[in-house]
């Protein structure tokens, strides 16, 4: 079953078409009016995916060299309820045109799967950390549609803290990738930065991101001021340092050592090169699936429609939706 | 000519159905959820005029101005029926149709919020193009007595009665048939779009 995928729940307008024999084209457009504003404004994003969803759409149809899917698959929440609006009308409406099946698909759980669209793959059961911008949680995995929230951040997700730190250094949005980069020259145990231990309150496996945020300002103030550079690379130990830190934790009280890591952050060099290195079975997508990708959605959507649900045309938008 | 018309930049959102100059339309005021009714109201309306989905000629949506994610919501419905169906796509500004709804003379008004409406004058044409004004600006556009419609109207009805104007029957109706109307005779003029060259009309900046 050939399935076109559709998502826009932030700041990517991306279609995707998914086979049995595996991803047959991942197209992706990248917004790039948000970086003035310092972070993604909504309405912005909106416009841009209405603007950009009907050319993405043909260009992926195009190259998986197809002129109409056997099913429809697009993210319905969680997300930005103005962006998903945009892809979920517009997939909705493609399926009616059609005449074949559509089905809504959870962003979250799309990343948690889009291992499954590598090889090799993980098997049934796996822990899942989703990090990201937007989210950062942790789950167990146990089958399609079966899942478990193990944890996830109480205050800001990892992606954010990136975000902010970034923006205390006056480097720009998205934090990310340039907080990634300066680490690279930068001393890790040069500025002392706080790991927030679990069981503080919270449970075992819970993040937080915003009293490490906060040190970092603090450590910016002082004199003599550290350089950029290290305090990428500090800031960037502290954040992988919990991350892994959970994820451990996790796979020795659950005995699954399978964990699959996605979501943009999952691009990470630091995070990626530590779980490479470490005791767990790590399932990375490529940076490209990593990031919001269509090629997720059409695989989730695809392993439903394949076990026999479809939804109907009346389908609303779901901007809180937990996956588990 | 058959032709699904779709206008959701108000808070009552329509579809219609024309076929040869018959028309069928739904309406609803929904507080959210137009992309929940707009494809299952297409496709009931389809049933009851026996009308199959690729019989359509075309489709004409209303886009803009008006409620920003209520457009995009309609405008998205009516691209991607219109790409999957490979027919051409009309795009009408909101108030047009509503204006034509009520006859050649009339003052549209959309609550624009923030005190402000988007309003559209017309006397035979369209005197005033649609703009983001106050509704004390948009009724001194005609001289009394005129008529007025859109949700706009209802939200300053006491400024519009106070211009001398008159408050039209369901003045919140969508006009959905009368964008069935002149969307049947635009396209038969050659006037569809391929779907991604039909843009919204937002006026109004983000912010």
């Amino acid at each position: 079953m050939r399935v076109l995928g559709i998502e826009t729940s932030c700041d990517e307008t991306a279609a995707s078409v998914v086979a049995e024999e595996g991803v047959l084209s991942d197209v992706v457009h990248t917004q790039t009016v948000h970086a003035e504003w310092g972070g993604v404004v909504p309405e912005l994003a909106a416009r841009a995916h209405l603007e950009k969803l009907g050319p993405t759409v043909q260009a992926a149809l195009a190259e998986a060299g197809i002129a109409r899917p056997e099913a429809v698959a697009a993210t319905a929440g969680p997300g930005l309820i103005g962006a998903v609006l945009v892809g979920l009308s517009f997939a909705k409406a493609l399926a009616a045109g059609w005449d074949v099946p559509f089905i809504g698909v959870n962003h979250l759980e799309a990343h948690m799967l889009a291992p499954l669209l590598e090889t090799p793959a993980p098997t049934f059961p796996f822990l899942a950390l989703v990090v990201s911008g937007g989210h950062t949680a942790l789950y167990r995995c146990e089958g399609l549609g079966r899942y478990e929230v193990l944890g996830q951040t109480v205050d800001d997700a990892a992606g954010e803290a990136y975000d902010k730190v970034a923006r205390m250094l006056g480097l720009g949005w998205p934090g990310g990738p340039v907080v990634d980069a300066l680490a690279a020259s930068g001393d890790p145990t040069a500025v002392r930065l706080p790991r927030p231990l679990p069981n503080q309150g919270h449970g075992a496996y819970d993040l937080s991101f915003s009293g490490l945020k906060t040190a970092v300002r603090q450590a910016l103030a002082r004199e003599p001021r550290p350089s950029d550079a290290d305090v990428c690379a500090s800031f960037q130990a502290a954040a992988v340092d919990c991350l892994i830190d959970r994820l451990e934790r996790a796979a020795k009280d659950t005995g699954i050592r399978r964990v699959a890591v996605t979501g943009g952050v999952a691009a990470n060099s630091e995070l990626r090169a530590r779980l490479a290195a470490g005791r767990l079975e790590a399932f990375i997508p490529p940076r490209k699936r990593c990031t919001d990708n269509a090629a997720m959605v059409a695989n989730v959507g695809r392993r439903y429609l394949l076990a026999g649900r479809r939804d109907a045309f009346d389908l609303a938008a779901r901007p809180s939706w937990s996956p588990a | 000519m058959k032709l699904v018309a779709i206008d959701t930049s108000g808070p009552v959102i329509g579809v219609a159905l024309w076929c040869d100059g018959d028309v069928r339309v739904r309406t609803e005021r929904v507080a959210r959820g137009a992309e929940a009714r707009l494809v299952p109201w297409i496709q009931e309306l389809c049933a009851e005029m026996g009308v199959a989905l690729p019989a359509l000629d075309g489709l004409a949506v209303g886009v803009g101005p008006g409620a920003f994610t209520g457009v995009r919501v309609g405008m998205a419905t009516a691209a991607g029926l219109a790409m999957s169906l490979d027919r051409p796509l009309w795009g009408c500004d909101s108030l047009s149709p509503r204006g034509a709804r009520v006859g050649p003379r009339s003052l549209v008004l959309l609550d624009a919020r923030k005190g402000r409406v988007y309003a559209a004058a017309f006397d035979g044409t369209m005197t005033h193009p649609p703009a983001d004004v106050t509704a004390d600006v948009a009724v001194r556009w005609l001289a009394a007595p005129f008529l007025a419609t859109g949700e706009g109207a209802l939200v300053y009805a006491d400024i519009v009665r106070a211009a001398g104007g008159t408050l039209a029957d369901d003045a919140d109706d969508p006009a959905v048939d009368a964008l069935a109307r002149l969307g049947a005779a635009a396209l038969g003029r050659g006037q569809g779009k391929p779907p991604n060259e039909v843009v919204p009309t937002y006026i109004r900046g983000f912010s």
